[in-house]
């Protein structure tokens, strides 16, 4: 059996399982999957309010065709293999909103600019007490974080035998798919955890960042609880997904530099306000963008400042990255990794130079510093405005995105989501807890 | 002179009442109302979370959500079926102390529509001109008064809704979403999937206040 998978603009993968018969049959084209799959929202509800001209007028197909390269058996089922692929129309052309297409494109320019770039995900997540099934007969409400909801400390090694025997599982399933995972924490918030997979391009960093939080949630399935990538599902600090970048050239660290690691700081400065839409994309990915919660509210940078958007570790040149620290956990690799590379070669075309790093605390500050958007309109609107972002990711794509943005304010507003709730809401863990 | 101000980034219930409000302040008498008024009115709804509070201060009304505890008179109702038939009457409390200003209030969050739902229908062709989205024909059926309104002329798009006049005028003054009211049966169209999805944000737009 084969399973063919990509992700929607929100995450979720979505795909087919196939015989080996059809699956030979249908390359290279791929299956076809009706192209509103791209244009409903986590609950299923067709979005409605704009329209791409990528679509077809009544619920047609498009590709979702198998990147060969990205073969993997499915760890726990014998004789599945599984590829990731990208969305195309059916007259072959790529579909411009396809986040996989997208990142791709993206990688390809900066390799015209003669760059390759390395990148890796620190993927932060919640495991619950809960199985999945005793999760939705709670609808997401009052569930216990893996370890009780007590305050504690982070990096905690004390408790490793609640959480081993999950990660352990999730782990041996990475190995068998072939991904390099390096290392594992307990967070800081109770029963939070994070796991760091080994540096790779680009594409190859999101294609095992979707996998790897299919690994978590089939081991944490596997061994009764269940794992969810929400930004802030609990009260205490939320999870991020930051993400490590570095450039190179020829083999060499191109960060050793000097210039470039600037121009790329400053073209990330110069399209953080745009870009927080996509970094942090739901209605509880604000929730985690809050002051003196290791999380950035501003558009700064500073080395070795973990309070800023972008944090330069330049301590040895050949490691010498930039941290990315704005996007939540519950946002699309695919298209982080495609808009932290679309600000960045802004930079290096632009010759853009960052305003000064800030040394202070880049929290509580007084009015008169920027900060970034706090809600998902405000963030949209600044995409929307976006000119760099707009000429990089496509008028299409950004148009779509930017609606679909709206869309969501609109259902949770018009669903019964309470904006001046304190904790998160039960609209927020009915349409996020499972599929972001 | 009416000047009507929204919360920046406020939830939608605040931008489809500051339509509303800026609906009543083109009628010359609404207006003069409007540029009596001083007092907090407070506006909830009884099945979700949605709130809102207007400020009115002769002449300048600024609408922000939530609601004020404060608030000089506070009408709690049922958003989702406002001025639908058989809606639950709503509550207002505050209204013996300062009767005027609930009066006046009452009037200008329910502004007269002239020429009935086939008014609403003309207002707002003439409002959506020129916005992209819009079909080259729009027909609108009247299915309990009778009668039929046709906008824009022959072209490659077209849109047809179908409603009784309550619903109607709900949809084509803003009251009501579009999406929501053919998912839940209160209108029914014959259009295409590209052209209903983008009519649906052109009233959307209209619903959400944007001038």
């Amino acid at each position: 059996m084969v399973r063919i998978e990509g992700t929607t603009l929100d995450g979720p993968l979505v795909g087919k399982h196939v015989s080996p018969e059809k699956f030979a049959q249908c390359l290279p084209e791929g299956v076809c999957l009706a192209d509103f799959v791209l244009a409903m929202d986590l609950a299923g509800t067709p979005q409605l309010g704009w329209w791409g001209e990528w679509r077809q007028a009544a619920l047609g197909d498009m590709y979702l065709r198998p990147d060969l390269t990205t073969e993997t058996p499915v760890p726990d089922v014998p004789g599945v293999v599984s590829y990731l692929g990208t969305f195309a129309a059916v007259d072959g052309t790529p579909i411009p909103v396809c986040p996989r297409s997208l990142l791709q494109r993206q990688q390809a320019r900066l390799a015209t600019l003669g760059y390759e770039a390395k990148t890796a995900f620190e993927l932060e997540f919640f495991v619950v007490e809960e199985s999945l099934r005793e999760a939705h007969e709670q609808k997401f409400k009052g569930l216990t974080p893996l370890g009780g909801d007590a305050h504690k400390m982070a990096y905690l090694t004390q408790r490793s035998s609640q959480f081993l025997p999950i990660l352990r599982s999730a782990t041996e399933r990475l190995e068998a798919m072939g991904i390099p995972w390096e290392a594992f924490n307990d967070e800081a918030a109770p029963g939070q955890f994070e796991l760091n997979l080994a540096p790779a391009d680009p594409v190859t960093t999101a294609d095992r960042t979707v996998r790897a939080k299919r690994a978590l949630r089939d081991a944490a399935y596997e061994h009764g609880h269940a794992v969810t990538f929400m930004a802030r599902p609990f009260p205490i600090y939320g999870s991020g997904l930051h993400l490590h970048l570095s450039l190179w050239r020829d083999g060499s660290p191109a960060f050793a530099e000097g210039d470039l690691i600037r121009h790329w700081v400053a073209g990330s400065l110069a399209t953080a306000t745009g870009a927080t839409s996509i970094y942090t994309p739901t209605i509880n990915s604000f929730r985690r963008q809050v002051d003196f919660a290791a999380v950035p509210t501003t558009p700064t940078w500073g080395e070795e400042n973990k309070g800023a958007a972008f944090r330069t570790i330049t301590r040895s040149g050949a490691l010498a990255r930039v941290e990315h620290r704005i996007a939540s956990a519950d946002a699309n690799p695919y298209l982080v990794l495609a808009t932290v590379l679309a600000g960045g070669m802004a930079g290096l075309e632009e010759k853009l130079e960052p305003p000064a790093p800030v040394a202070h605390l880049p929290w509580g500050l007084p009015e008169g510093y920027a900060r970034l958007p706090t809600s998902i309109t405000a963030a949209a609107e600044a995409l929307a405005a976006d000119t760099r972002l707009r000429a990089a990711l496509g008028d299409e794509f950004v148009d779509h995105w930017v609606e679909s943005r709206k869309w969501e304010w609109l259902m949770f507003h018009s669903e019964g989501g309470d904006p001046d709730a304190a904790a998160v809401t039960d609209w927020e863990l009915q349409r996020y807890f499972e599929w972001v | 002179m009416v000047t009507i101000t929204l919360e920046e980034h406020g939830p939608p219930i605040v931008h489809i009442l500051g339509g509303t409000l800026r609906r009543a302040s083109t009628q010359p008498k609404l207006a003069r109302t409007m540029e009596r008024l001083n007092g907090r009115v407070a506006l909830k709804s009884t099945t979700d979370p949605q709130a809102v509070t207007i400020a009115f201060a002769k002449g300048a009304v600024h609408v922000a959500h939530g609601a004020d505890p404060a608030a000089d008179v506070t009408i709690s109702v049922d958003l989702n079926t406002m001025g639908r038939p058989g809606a639950p009457k709503p509550k207002v409390k505050g209204a013996a102390r300062h009767l005027g200003f609930a009066l006046g209030v009452s009037k200008v969050l329910d502004p007269p529509t002239p020429g009935g739902w086939a008014g609403a229908v003309d207002e707002f062709w003439a409002w959506a001109d020129g916005r992209a989205g819009l079909p080259d024909q729009l027909r609108v059926v009247c299915t309990d008064e009778g009668g039929e309104t046709l906008c824009g002329s022959p072209g490659t798009t077209s849109v047809e809704v179908h409603g009784p006049a309550w619903a109607l005028l709900g949809v084509f003054t803003g009251g009501d979403h579009l999406g929501a009211a053919i998912l839940e049966h209160r209108v029914q169209v014959v259009a295409d999937f590209p052209a209903l999805s983008r009519f649906v944000g052109v009233i959307s737009q209209l619903l959400l206040g944007r001038t």
